[in-house]
């Protein structure tokens, strides 16, 4: 049962995301601005089960086709005891994505806002992956627009770092009942270009337990090498309501140690002829020290597990590799006098070169 | 589904190449400029050259300078990232056969290929049907066919 006191800030979650979390879609088609991408991206996690889904679209550029073209992508990405995924492409005619409004739909697959809950229906054409999803908000969206990355368009951002999720996963002929576990939703848009000179790196911290009322995010964008901070904050919500941000010289970011996989799964499946080095700069751990007067913050990320989507650059031949990194977080802390902590499983993002 | 195979896939794939990621294609082109390859998949014996920044899939049995031999089970499990290269090579899955000068050429041509090929909306239908392909196939088959000239960076106005 919810507690009370997220009781009344649930509806003014649902609210606030009908409110911000619309597509704000391309102009390709009607003033042939084109390069706008943008997608919708959630995880949830439960015992045995991470799951990752993302659906985007992308300017079709290609010479010859009709301006307001869109590629439409569904990415799926599970983790039983390994990774397991597909991605799978869908036709204009089976695009449907409504502006000002949270609503998309590829084919049968579809992430639309209904009665303030996100719902995601997803069936996976060559994998036997399915999933019927309710997203209930906890905490209100906070939004960053226009992140300033060199050589392109800036990168907008919102996110919801904790919802309710109610539904059911299958996986071959498993089935994973899900009932009030945590997820996480964000939304990316903007015309910024792959293999410029910026990479990120985030994860969020959402409890396990209903009762704890505290939810983390962190974000780090560096340029491509990773030897420049460009911005990096640690945004805190305590119940529906941001509570904290840290940023810029208020964080200490260290990694330690390399991750080294056995064998790293990669989407396309494709790629692995590309790029088949098992290698990654992924740390063993992650650690972030934030700090402001008597208020203070420490997390750890531990990484178990790490799955790459291999996304082609826009202007070369080149590859940027995001590493989709399963593991456990944990975050100590105090504000305001109040103890802050946070245990829990999450997918922390890690941008790397291909 | 034998004349759906390989000879297909390939060619259609080059031509996607050509008009969807023109810059690979280029780059391919350029990497095998000179040389002809062979690809013999189940004994369906291509050729692929490159000629004025032209590449032609030919079924020939002439002489090439490097080749590699596979059969449809080991390509599907490459194509679909159950198997790495190195270790297919290792485990004499995939033969190669030439000097190491043409083979690294060849190679690389593969990389540009498959670099190209994941810019192209039009790839993943066309894997998806030629690995169904495989999935459904029976051993041996046509092997007829004429050559295939798959694109060309040199555009006429038309």
């Amino acid at each position: 049962m919810m507690p009370p006191s997220l009781a009344d800030p649930a509806h003014r979650a649902r609210r606030a995301l009908a409110d911000n979390g619309f597509m704000r879609r391309s102009r390709f088609g009607w003033d042939g601005i084109a390069g706008h991408k943008e997608w919708l991206h959630f995880a949830l996690h439960v015992e045995g089960l991470d799951l990752l889904v993302n659906f985007s679209v992308v300017d079709d550029v290609r010479p010859g086709i009709r301006a307001g073209t869109e590629q439409s992508r569904l990415v799926c990405l599970v983790r039983e005891k390994s990774w397991l995924g597909d991605i799978d492409h869908f036709s204009r005619d089976e695009t449907r994505v409504v502006g000002g409004r949270l609503d998309v739909r590829f084919a049968h697959n579809f992430a639309m806002l209904k009665n303030g809950k996100l719902e995601l229906s997803a069936r996976m054409r060559d994998l036997p992956v399915s999933l019927e999803l309710s997203l209930d908000p906890v905490t209100l969206p906070t939004q960053a627009n226009n992140l300033q990355v060199e050589g392109c368009d800036p990168i907008n951002w919102i996110v919801v770092p904790r919802l309710l999720a109610h539904g059911e996963v299958r996986i071959e002929d498993r089935r994973y009942v899900i009932s009030g576990a945590t997820a996480y939703h964000d939304h990316n848009w903007g015309r910024f270009r792959w293999g410029k000179n910026f990479a990120w790196e985030w994860g969020y911290a959402a409890p396990d337990s209903r009762q704890n009322p505290w939810t983390l995010v962190f974000v780090r964008l560096s340029d491509r090498p990773h030897l420049a901070d460009l911005m990096q904050a640690i945004f805190l919500w305590k119940g529906e309501r941001q509570v904290r941000l840290f940023r810029a010289g208020e964080l200490r970011v260290r990694h330690e140690g390399l991750l080294r996989p056995q064998r790293v799964f990669k989407l396309p499946r494709v790629m692995r002829l590309v790029c088949p080095s098992n290698v990654t700069d992924i740390p063993k751990k992650l650690v972030v020290r934030a700090e402001r007067g008597r208020d203070y913050i420490d997390l750890e990320f531990l990484p178990t597990d790490v799955a790459q989507v291999i996304i082609p650059n826009d202007d070369d031949l080149g590859v940027t590799i995001i590493h989709e990194v399963a593991g456990k977080v944990a975050v100590s802390g105090r504000i305001d006098g109040e103890r802050v902590l946070i245990e829990g499983s999450s997918i922390f993002e890690f941008l790397g070169d291909g | 589904m034998a004349e759906a195979g390989f000879q297909i896939f390939l060619s259609r794939s080059l031509r996607i190449l050509e008009s969807e990621a023109n810059l690979a294609y280029g780059a391919v082109a350029h990497r095998l400029s000179g040389r002809r390859v062979g690809i013999a998949v189940d004994g369906e014996r291509l050729s692929v050259s490159s000629t004025n920044a032209q590449l032609l899939v030919e079924r020939s049995l002439a002489p090439v300078v490097a080749e590699a031999r596979a059969s449809r089970y080991v390509l599907k499990r490459l194509l679909v990232g159950e198997r790495e290269l190195i270790d297919a090579v290792c485990a004499d899955e995939v033969s190669l056969q030439g000097e190491l000068e043409d083979l690294i050429a060849f190679y690389e041509a593969l990389l540009l290929y498959f670099l190209g090929a994941v810019r192209c909306p039009s790839f993943p239908e066309v894997l998806r049907e030629f690995l169904a392909g495989v999935e459904h196939a029976a051993p041996g088959g046509a092997q007829t066919g004429s050559p295939t000239r798959v694109g060309s960076l040199r555009r006429t106005a038309s």
